[in-house]
């Protein structure tokens, strides 16, 4: 039966010092399929002791088909590969917090960006928003909350990269 | 085909995203996750509109580690094909239709976005099995602030290796545990095995002082079990789990 982490493991994690542990962005296809068309980008971090184990940054970017829609941006830190900050910058779509009691958005109704964080009552499923448009900004958030710190500026997928996606 | 239309006739939010195209969303959300469920309107001509959750269903999923393998691909098909929709080779849930069809597809499309969740959110990766938990109360039931999760060490290898549980991490008994739980059909997870194998022979190549301890969950083999046992017979004490009584003894005979 699933049981995964505990909120206190998610917290603890997310209050280590984690270093970024690379200089570019080497953005590449997702895997064979290619379902969603997806570019990726995935980065290991590091702790005290060197790279640390069972834990990753995935960034993903999916360009959009529908006139009008902006492309999709999501970045992932990944703890035994628990989900435990998710930033998602995709569109129109809307979230709402039906977790997350006696957090200050719960119930609230959120536009993109937002921020997933871990809550005592869910791993999954609460969000806060982002009040910023600016790509850069929203990274700085995502890195702040993850506990990550020395990461470059964000590079997004050239237009040539996009190009492989499709 | 517009916003006022369809709030008016069938009570969805909407708003309008380019020329001929609206996003009309749903107050259900995505099982798991929290994002509404909804689908992009574009007019096509004549008379037909294409609805399309522009793949942000699968990418989703995506976003919570599940892979798209043949099996689940074609269940979701199916299930799109249930509700009178399609998935296309790009993870796209779409459907084309007459304007005046647009609130039947519209409802058909949230039924088959919903299912979608649902048999997603069942992909996603495991963290810890439920043999794990087991292992993990009974020791911290007895242990209680002595047990530390998700303990850490450096291996020989330069890497900061990542154990489950750790018992009186820090002092001269330190006990670094894993447990490997069997895989759903009964057997042996291999891969665990020699995962944890490696991991336990850097922390030993490291002169790290300590016990380090395998709990095995017993699988519908005795004979995998002794070879489990064989590979990690020199990175790690092997346990093989017959319950908390004995378990608790045999962490203490090796504290």
């Amino acid at each position: 039966m699933f049981m995964g982490l505990t909120y206190t493991e998610a917290a603890e994690f997310l209050a280590l010092k984690k270093t970024w542990n690379s200089t570019s962005f080497p953005w590449k296809p997702k895997n064979r399929t290619g379902i969603p068309p997806t570019l990726e980008c995935l980065f290991t971090l590091k702790g005290d002791y060197g790279v640390m184990e069972d834990v990753l940054v995935v960034l993903r970017h999916k360009s959009s088909s529908i006139p009008g829609v902006p492309n999709s941006f999501n970045a992932v830190l990944l703890f035994h590969q628990q989900r435990l900050v998710s930033l998602d910058e995709n569109g129109l779509r809307k979230h709402t917090n039906r977790v997350g009691i006696g957090m200050p958005f719960f119930g609230q109704t959120l536009t993109h960006p937002h921020l997933h964080i871990p809550v005592p009552d869910s791993m999954d499923g609460y969000a806060e928003p982002i009040d910023t448009r600016d790509i850069q900004e929203m990274w700085q958030v995502f890195l702040t909350t993850s506990g990550i710190i020395g990461a470059p500026a964000l590079h997004l997928p050239t237009s040539e990269q996009l190009e492989l996606s499709l | 085909m517009n916003c006022e239309l369809l709030q008016r006739q069938w009570g969805y939010t909407c708003q309008p995203v380019a020329d001929g195209v609206l996003y009309a969303e749903s107050p259900f959300l995505l099982v798991g996750d929290g994002s509404h469920l909804g689908a992009y309107i574009q007019n096509i001509g004549s008379n037909k509109v294409r609805l399309s959750d522009n793949a942000d269903t699968l990418f989703n999923a995506m976003t919570y580690g599940v892979q798209f393998r043949k099996s689940t691909l074609k269940t979701l098909r199916s299930i799109a094909t249930s509700r009178g929709l399609e998935l296309s080779d790009n993870g796209e849930l779409h459907a084309v239709c007459s304007e005046s069809q647009v609130g039947d597809y519209f409802a058909r499309f949230i039924e088959a976005a919903f299912m979608f969740g649902e048999f997603l959110q069942a992909r996603r990766p495991e963290p810890t099995s439920g043999f794990e938990k087991t292992v993990t109360k009974i020791l911290l039931d007895n242990y209680g602030s002595r047990l530390s999760r998700a303990a850490s060490a450096p291996g020989a290898s330069g890497h900061e290796l990542q154990f489950p549980l750790g018992l009186d991490i820090g002092k001269p008994g330190q006990q670094f545990i894993q447990a490997i739980a069997a895989k759903s059909d009964g057997t042996v997870n291999w891969r665990s095995v020699y995962q944890a194998t490696g991991k336990f022979l850097d922390l030993k190549n490291n002169e790290i002082p300590g016990g380090r301890v395998v709990v095995i969950e017993p699988t519908n083999n005795i004979e995998s079990i002794r070879q489990a046992e064989v590979i990690l017979q020199n990175a790690a004490r092997v346990i093989e789990y017959t319950g908390p009584d004995h378990l608790l003894k045999e962490i203490g005979l090796a504290a």
